[in-house]
């Protein structure tokens, strides 16, 4: 069964979480809408670290680094994060 | 027509109702907001209100504007005396304030004006302000209290009478000393005071003309050029019952609380408050320094009614003369008006008036757009101030070229028609040439204002560009420091800035709010770094030894930004900046910028152990180390040559994963290498650009993403090898030094060489092998470097962070979000100040940011006072008792006071949640406190003298009243509603005189902790009221009685008494009935009384009987601690009867738990959840001795005369019992320098000593005797000496294991031993028994044990003892138990395994 947007948008954000690993990440509400630089002031080093974690965690079927390969780093830092699950959720529905 | 001088408004700031501020105020305006409100409680009490009385106390209307939450004043910033804020006028202070803003937003807040030709007018009602109504009462009305009860209730007696006017008075919080805030025309003078000004200061009373009558003088002051600059405006803040009563008198106030200037309905008026100053200059002043300019003030006009109407009742006539004059010296057409402020109060009479008089001036001949309002029907009639209100929101309105909104005017009177404005109730934009506007304000008696003000002709030309690019406030910060979490926590409860201690804690733009923010980050004790702009840290990194970096970055083909907002403040040249088109002026500016940034550093002492550069940040590295020298720096910056960095057709790729993972993709590819190991997460490639395209291809196949660089260089790749001839060149004419600070070559993950020639040899290396940045960072950080500091623009600082994720560190970068500007420089410098550096924050801390304090809230009402606590019952003057108490009342009187003042910070302060504590030192003795020798835990004699022998102590009870008292006393009009977590940590013993600390911190105005020394401590929990009381949960009849009603009763609690349940004395012996002891409860009836704690105590009475009357071993039982207390009502009065209900909760071993009720009248008036008793071991030998000491003992007397005492107590608490029972004062401090392996052994002995005393005293007859009437010491030789008395006392006390035998006798010398019997070997037999002993023995053991504890009883008769020999005496024969030894029968006896010999000569 492919994951609802909801339930990616979790995974995501415990995965933010465990990129950032310090404590304000913990109190900030992390929604589609968030921001990956305004709200989580991701580092592009750190959004690569992230990036590395989504890849592990949703294996081959969603092809991250290629759909990120075709941004530039900063169009990809000025993205909210309902993009990003929404790109996800379109992989795992297809490979399903 | 003559135009007179025109004025310019250059600066203005506001606190209106719902506008803290100038901005606010005009978005409000814009918006059409609703500011009125409900009176606040805190400055009409509600009892005033009743819609339907005409009496003159009684208010009918009960809705207003307000600014309380708004007037905030810092008093440290103006230099005031916070203890003195209560006692000034707030409208002082708050005028205070709003000028100073007003100044800073005119641009002058930095001076750069004429001082002394600056004025200050301010229109201010001559009404009572909230300081002078509390020294009325103090004065005034305490004495007409005393005189009212005095004839009243002759029977109260002075003393008493006294009692409530200090009870009254204390709680006005005057202070004495500080009236000079309390004179009216302060509120003007302390301008010019705070500010040197020279020109005239004063206030106008015009009533509601008032602070447009201050423009219209303040406008002639400038125009006949006897000042330069004027501050004008209006204040008031009057909502006092007296000001409210002459409104509704008057019938002036909406009867619908609705105020709706010119519309049909309106009733009446609201009462508003509030305060506005503007900041005047000439027009031609104005436009020659470049002011900003909201508005011009064409023209002025003040006018009489003269003898026309009534007092009360406007004059057309002088209204319109008014709106004549003002227009005649603005020179202007009045058709050009296009907003017209009205005074427009909402009063039938009122409004009909000013309509008829627009209707009579204006004609019909204004522009169809002409717009009429009113500000009052947002803000409601601020008075003396309202004039000011309104000239504000018009020149608002012209700044910004719109007209503005009126509220409630949904039937517009039909009279409007007839003036040729309209209302509207929503703002709309201004379209025409030259915005006009012009402003009402007519007083009571009959005094008119008018203003004309109109657009500046700056207003038509472009809008300047503000030279400020950052605000002040912007760079605004606290720093805190302290020794320990909890003191940097007290730290930030005082909003005190402090700079000394390890752990640290920095924030910017600090703000009630975000101080509170800061406090939970602290409380949490995890280090925080910069999110929100906020650091803490409990130990820096840089405190124990860790290091801190420099990073240079290198050129990333990022643009580099300009640094003169920098450059200005720290008075040096600014550094290049660079786009992002130029490889080698990226390259410039990238060591431009870090040569700066070094120079800034160090200008603010910040010096670092180590330096690194990625890159060529190298380069600027070696500059900033001194390596390549000052003087030769710059032509090595200028030997970057346009070209020399590029390789044509070599791009760079950035792969977004670490060095193990992209190294095994460039196998087999030509010409492309790894340039950088940055982190785990990035490693950047070089190749040719066709090898470039296939590795991308690879890496994206791996799903590593992947980025090509912007720019083309084979720097640290062989592909750069070619290009090295001028770099070879340039570095071998350069002078070479060794570094000042270490610096670190990320090709050698090591330091730099110290050989010149070695260090042009890695110069070059350097540009053909890689960047290893990611194994340096790694070898830095074993190394100690936890603090990383990027000089530039550039990602090292993530690097390093991705390499050392995990791991305790911090980085910042001087550049932030693409801004290298000063609160970015700012940011930096308070994080390494958290970390443990000492920054020079000095050019930071500006007039706007050296605030180290923060603003309080004003207290603008003087409400009611909360109901005052009833005083105690009174006793005889002479009784000396009474004297006693009269002491202690005055320490709690101390401990108002101090609490006192910083209960008023609170109510005062803007940090209502912050911590605040203070300490008050009691000296506790039995004359400050005698009941306690009502508690004394051991009876003694009658008339005993040695008062510790008795030990008094303070009942857990009384220090909870203290408690509750302290806490409650601090804080006037608050109660303490609950006491949780009491924690009794020792006793509170009083027999020498005590220095107790009785501390209070509140948290809070509804918390506070608590605590007596470090004997008891509890959390306060206040409210302004108690509860409703809980239904009663303990039920009667849901348990079983158990011990039938024989101690039901009265009876019973007098048996409890006389029986000696209780060791308590008269005081606290208040428990009248006792009932029923249940199989888990037990109830009974409290008589209450003065005595402090006695109350709760008798319940806690209650709950140990039924331990005693229900456990048949360790029965004594005493409170530790209590889970909560919560009190639903004041407390009883003495000699009310109280019901006590106890339900026990949890019985065990060591401890039992009950919940307690008390109820007066069916009544809850408190509860205790969880009272925790210890319970102490006794059994059925100790328990009577405990009880009554002076008929028991605790020894076993034994046939033979002589005691048996085996020492079964082992707990801490019962020895200690014990010890304190058997000994008195010496003998305890004998006790105490026995060691402790010893001490339990002769405590024992002691005890059987006493007890063979005891024992042999009462062969001879009853008497009571206690153990301490008897004393044992050891004389010069050692030897065991009783006294009692008179008697020739002799005794011999013996010890083995937990087992003690004494013996007494009179005249006759006695000795005894006691020995356990054990295997004994052969040699030891040999050497202590002779043959014929070993042949009476047997060779037994127990025999054996038998003829050595003789021969020792002997010797101890003897008072020799054996003296190390046991062959000293001989059993000679033996006969049944006894045996012959030195010619003497010596007694034995075995008792289990132990042998006792006693002898008596």
């Amino acid at each position: 069964m492919t994951p609802s947007r909801e339930e990616v948008l979790l995974v995501v954000a415990d995965l933010i979480r465990q990129v950032v690993d310090e404590d304000w990440i913990k109190e900030v509400e992390i929604t589609m809408d968030t921001s990956f630089a305004d709200e989580l002031e991701l580092e592009s080093i750190e959004f690569v670290a992230l990036a590395e974690k989504i890849q592990a965690h949703y294996g081959r079927r969603v092809d991250f680094a290629g759909w990120l390969a075709a941004m530039e780093i900063h169009e990809i830092i000025g993205l909210r994060l309902g993009k990003v699950v929404d790109f996800i959720v379109a992989c795992l529905s297809t490979s399903q | 027509m003559k135009r007179d001088q025109d004025v310019a408004i250059v600066g203005m700031a506001c606190v209106f109702p719902g506008a803290p501020d100038l901005k606010t105020y005009q978005r409000n305006l814009v918006d059409g907001v609703d500011a009125i409100s409900e009176v606040p409680a805190t400055r009409l009490d509600p009892v005033f209100f009743d819609s339907n009385s005409t009496l003159p106390d009684r208010f009918y209307c009960r809705r207003g504007g307000f600014i309380d939450g708004l007037a905030g004043f810092d008093p440290a910033h103006f230099g005031v005396m916070p203890s003195s804020v209560r006692s000034s006028e707030p409208d002082q202070l708050i005028t205070l304030s709003v000028a100073e803003r007003a100044l800073a937003d005119a641009g002058l807040d930095r001076g750069g004006f004429a001082k002394a030709r600056t004025g200050v007018l301010i229109g201010r009602g001559n009404y009572a302000g909230a300081g002078r109504m509390r020294l009325v009462d103090y004065v005034r009305t305490a004495e007409q209290l005393v005189r009212t009860v005095r004839s009243l209730l002759p029977d109260l007696s002075e003393a008493g009478l006294q009692a409530v006017k200090h009870e009254f008075q204390s709680r006005l919080g005057v202070e004495n000393g500080n009236a000079i805030g309390l004179v009216p025309n302060l509120t003007a003078s302390r301008i010019a005071h705070q500010f040197d000004l020279g020109g005239p200061a004063f206030t106008i009373d015009a009533a509601c003309a008032s602070a447009l009558c201050a423009v219209d003088q303040a406008c002639q002051q400038l125009s006949t050029r006897r000042a330069d600059v004027m501050l004008a405006g209006g204040v008031h803040l009057c909502h006092d019952e007296a000001f409210w009563s002459v409104f509704c008198q008057l019938g002036a106030l909406s009867r619908l609380g609705q105020i709706r200037p010119f519309d049909r309905r309106a009733d009446g008026l609201l009462i508003g408050e509030g305060v506005g100053v503007v900041v005047l200059k000439r027009l031609e002043d104005a436009l020659a320094s470049g002011d900003r300019i909201y508005a011009v003030i064409a023209g002025t006009g003040v006018s009489s009614d003269g003898g026309a109407n009534s007092l009360v009742n406007p004059s057309v006539d002088g209204q319109v003369l008014a709106l004549k004059r003002a227009w005649q010296s603005a020179g202007l057409d009045p058709s050009t008006v296009s907003l017209l402020e009205a005074h427009g109060t909402a009063t039938p009479a009122g409004d009909r008036a000013e309509l008829e008089t627009l209707r009579r001036f204006f004609g019909s001949g204004v522009g169809s757009r002409a717009v009429l309002g009113s500000v009052k029907s947002m803000i409601g009639h601020a008075m003396p101030a309202a004039g000011i209100a309104g000239l504000i929101k018009v020149a608002l309105a012209i700044h910004h070229r719109q007209l503005l909104p009126t509220l409630h005017c949904d039937e517009p009177a039909e009279a409007i028609a007839q003036t040729g404005f309209s209302v509207i109730n929503k703002s709309e934009l201004f379209v025409g040439s030259v915005m006009r506007g012009a402003v009402n304000a007519f007083g009571f008696g009959g005094i008119n204002a008018h203003v004309v003000l109109e657009e500046s002709p700056e207003a038509r030309r472009p809008p300047r560009i503000s030279a400020t690019s950052t605000a002040p406030s912007d760079e605004t910060f606290a720093l805190f420091a302290a020794d320990t979490v909890p003191d940097l926590l007290l730290a930030l409860g005082r909003g005190a800035d402090s700079r000394v201690g390890c752990v640290r804690a920095a924030l910017l733009r600090p703000t009630p709010e975000r101080l509170e923010r800061l406090r939970a980050i602290v409380e949490k004790g995890r280090p925080w770094r910069g999110h929100d702009d906020i650091w803490f840290s409990e130990t820096g990194l840089l405190t124990d030894g860790g290091k801190l970096a420099f990073v240079f970055p290198g050129v990333e083909g990022l643009a580099v930004p300009p640094t003169e907002e920098l450059a200005r403040l720290f008075a040096v040249p600014s550094s290049l900046s660079s786009g992002t088109d130029d490889l080698e002026q990226m390259g410039h500016a990238v060591v431009s910028l870090g040569r700066f940034y070094d120079r800034l550093l160090q200008k603010s002492a910040i010096k670092p152990t180590l330096v690194i550069g990625h890159s060529i940040g190298e380069w600027t590295a070696m500059v900033a180390t001194q390596m390549i020298p000052e003087a030769a720096a710059d032509s090595f910056v200028a030997g970057l040559q346009r070209g020399s960095l590029q390789v044509p057709d070599v791009a760079f790729v950035a792969a977004g994963a670490g060095v193990e993972r992209v190294a095994p993709l460039i196998e087999g590819l030509r010409d492309v290498s790894i340039s950088h190991d940055n982190c785990a997460h990035q490693t950047v490639l070089c190749g040719r650009a066709a090898a470039i395209e296939s590795l991308l291809g690879r890496l994206r196949t791996e799903g590593i993403l992947a980025q090509k660089l912007s720019f083309q260089s084979g720097f640290h790749s062989l592909l750069f090898a070619a290009h090295l001839a001028p770099h070879r060149s340039h570095i071998a004419a350069l002078p070479l030094q060794p570094p000042t600070v270490p610096l670190w070559s990320a090709t050698l993950c090591a330091p730099y060489p110290a050989d010149a020639d070695q260090v042009r040899k890695l110069f070059l290396q350097h540009l053909v092998e890689p960047v290893r940045f990611r194994p340096l960072v790694e070898k830095l950080y074993e190394g100690g470097a936890r603090v990383f500091v990027q000089l530039g623009v550039g990602s090292p600082t993530s690097f390093i962070a991705d390499t050392l994720n995990g791991r305790p560190h911090a980085t910042m970068s001087l550049v932030h979000k693409g801004r290298a500007g000063r609160s970015e420089f700012l940011r930096a410098l308070l994080a390494l100040f958290v970390e443990g550096s000492d920054p020079d924050l000095s050019r930071f801390e500006t007039a706007a940011a050296k605030r180290t304090s923060l603003p309080m809230m004003l207290e603008l009402g003087v409400p009611l006072m909360a109901p005052l606590r009833p005083l105690p019952p009174q006793r005889p003057v002479a009784d000396a008792h009474n004297a006693v108490q009269a002491r202690f009342a005055e320490a709690l009187a101390d401990i108002e006071r101090a609490g006192k003042q910083v209960a008023d910070h609170f109510a005062a302060s803007a940090v209502p949640t912050a911590k605040r504590s203070f300490a008050l030192r009691r000296l506790l003795s039995v004359e400050t406190f005698p009941e306690v020798l009502d508690h004394t835990f051991y009876r003694q004699p009658p008339g005993w003298s040695t008062l510790s022998d008795r030990h008094p102590v303070v009942p857990m009870t009384t220090s909870i009243d203290w408690m509750v008292e302290a806490v409650q006393r601090s804080l006037p009009g608050q109660v303490v509603i609950a006491l949780e977590k009491i924690q009794a940590s020792r006793w509170l013993a009083l027999a020498t005189p005590v220095a107790v600390d009785i501390r209070v911190e509140w948290d809070g105005l509804d918390r506070a902790e608590v605590s007596i020394g470090d004997y008891i401590k509890a959390t306060a929990r206040l409210a302004q009221s108690y509860g409703s009381a809980p239904a009663v949960r303990i039920e009667r009849s849901a348990v079983r009685a158990v011990d039938g009603p024989a101690l039901d009763g009265a009876h019973g609690a007098r048996q409890m008494y006389e029986q000696r349940f209780m060791f308590h004395g008269p005081a606290f012996q208040r428990v009248v009935e006792l009932g029923a002891v249940r199989e888990r409860g037990i109830g009974g009836r409290i008589e209450a009384s003065a005595t402090p704690g006695a109350l709760v105590d008798c319940a806690g009475q209650l709950f140990g009987y039924w331990v005693m009357r229900t456990e048949q071993r360790d029965r004594l039982a005493m409170p530790i601690g209590i889970d909560r207390i919560s009190f639903f009502a004041p407390p009883p009065r003495t000699g009310e009867l109280i019901d006590c209900e106890v339900a026990i909760t949890k019985l065990d071993q060591r401890s039992v738990i009950a919940d307690l009720e008390l109820h007066q009248g069916g009544r809850m008036v408190a509860r205790v959840d969880g009272w925790h008793d210890r319970r102490f071991e006794t059994d059925d030998r100790l328990w009577p001795v405990m009880i009554f000491p002076e008929k028991n003992l605790l020894a076993e007397p034994q046939p033979g005369d002589f005691v048996f005492f085996h020492d079964r107590y082992r707990s801490a608490p019962t020895r200690e019992q014990l010890m304190r029972r058997f000994l008195g004062e010496p003998e305890r401090a004998a006790y105490e320098k026995q060691g402790p392996r010893n001490q339990r052994a002769w405590l024992s002995g002691r005890i059987a000593a006493k007890d063979a005393v005891r024992q042999l005293v009462w062969q001879a007859g009853d008497r009571p005797l206690f153990p301490v009437e008897i004393v044992v010491e050891n004389d010069a030789d050692g030897r065991p000496r009783a006294h009692y008395g008179d008697l020739d006392l002799r005794i011999s006390i013996a010890h083995k294991d937990d087992r003690a035998v004494a013996i007494a006798r009179i005249g006759c010398n006695v000795g005894i031993d006691v020995e356990r019997i054990e295997k004994r070997s052969a040699s030891f037999v040999d050497l202590a028994f002779s043959k014929r002993e070993q042949k009476i023995s047997g060779d037994s053991d127990e025999w054996l044990t038998r003829l050595w504890v003789c021969k020792e009883a002997i010797g101890k008769m003897r008072g020799i003892g054996l003296q190390g020999n046991p062959r000293r005496f001989e059993v000679t024969d033996r006969a049944g138990e006894r045996l012959l030894v030195d010619g003497k029968w010596v007694e034995t006896r075995r008792e289990g395994d132990y042998i006792i010999g006693w002898v008596v000569e």
